[in-house]
């Protein structure tokens, strides 16, 4: 982050306050859980982080259409450092779900559609960084970026309805799923949670911006530089 | 405290920790660059000119 970055600063610690207090009410608010005893209290910190990977891959497929619809570096910009971003965090769903699921379903995976879904869509996530890397030319490569998170973003509703459609033992926390009572102060520490996350996404989304920014700052001195010479 | 809590929580602030560690690692180097870019710039003709009136002194 550069030194006269004030909105930056003012959000890092914004973020990092809500965090600690998310933390605080998993930990000293939220009741123990009656079946799955503490190991439940990963829920909370999972959920926001599958929300804010969703939310990402969602930013992205917007910036892809509104790429395509008028161009402009901005969106291709933004379509990147969402998806960053959104690998990070949906990397946390995928491995902290993995860590809830031993003590409670006795394993650390299973392909059934929900997790193979979330598989799915973390490899293609990665694919997306690989292959921009891969092409040369500017245009071409935000062209193919916008698409390319457009057609991904599918993995999103069908990881999202995934627990509705066929049969899972994932649980689905909006219709209150099998396995896990939840009460008012799990909720409110879920919201917490998600609020949390959200504003950390913004102040990560904002710094990863910025740093897109600079790199395309010493791309055009450097063919200031070439030209002048 | 279970163990698996306490390695999902690690794994929340360890990942955290390495996406803001490498943004600001690779900002850090990008605004090192920018800055010497933007010497490179200013000093250019500046230096072609003393490297001009070096020329015509030896002559």
């Amino acid at each position: 982050m550069g030194k006269r970055d004030t909105l930056g600063l003012i959000l890092t610690l914004l973020s990092a306050a809500a965090v600690l207090i998310a933390l605080g009410m998993v930990f000293l608010y939220a009741p123990r859980e009656a079946t799955m005893g503490d190991v439940q209290r990963i829920f909370y910190f999972h959920v926001a982080s599958a929300w804010v990977g969703f939310f990402a891959f969602f930013v992205t497929f917007l910036a892809g259409i509104a790429y395509l619809a008028r161009g402009g570096r901005r969106w291709d910009i933004l379509a990147l450092s969402s998806v960053e971003v959104g690998l990070t965090f949906i990397t946390m769903a995928v491995v902290t779900g993995s860590l809830w699921a031993r003590p409670v379903w006795g394993t650390y995976w299973t392909w059934e559609p929900r997790l193979t879904i979330s598989a799915l869509q973390l490899l293609i996530y990665l694919a997306y960084g690989m292959l921009r890397g891969a092409i040369e030319s500017p245009e071409r490569r935000a062209r193919f970026a916008a698409v390319y998170g457009i057609v991904a973003f599918v993995t999103v509703p069908l990881s999202w309805f995934a627990i509705r459609w066929w049969r899972t033992i994932h649980p689905d926390i909006l219709t209150g799923g099998e396995g896990m009572a939840i009460t008012p102060r799990m909720v409110h520490t879920l919201l917490v949670s998600l609020a949390a996350f959200t504003l950390m996404y913004v102040t990560l989304l904002r710094a990863r911006i910025r740093l897109e920014r600079a790199a395309d700052a010493v791309y055009r001195l450097r063919m200031e530089i070439s030209q002048g010479s | 405290m279970p163990i698996y809590l306490v390695i999902a929580y690690g794994i929340f602030w360890g990942l955290t920790f390495v996406l803001v560690f490498s943004i600001w690692m690779r900002q850090r180097r990008l605004e090192r660059e920018i800055a010497a870019l933007e010497a490179q710039l200013e000093r250019t003709p500046a230096q072609e000119k003393a490297a001009g009136d070096a020329g015509s002194d030896v002559r």
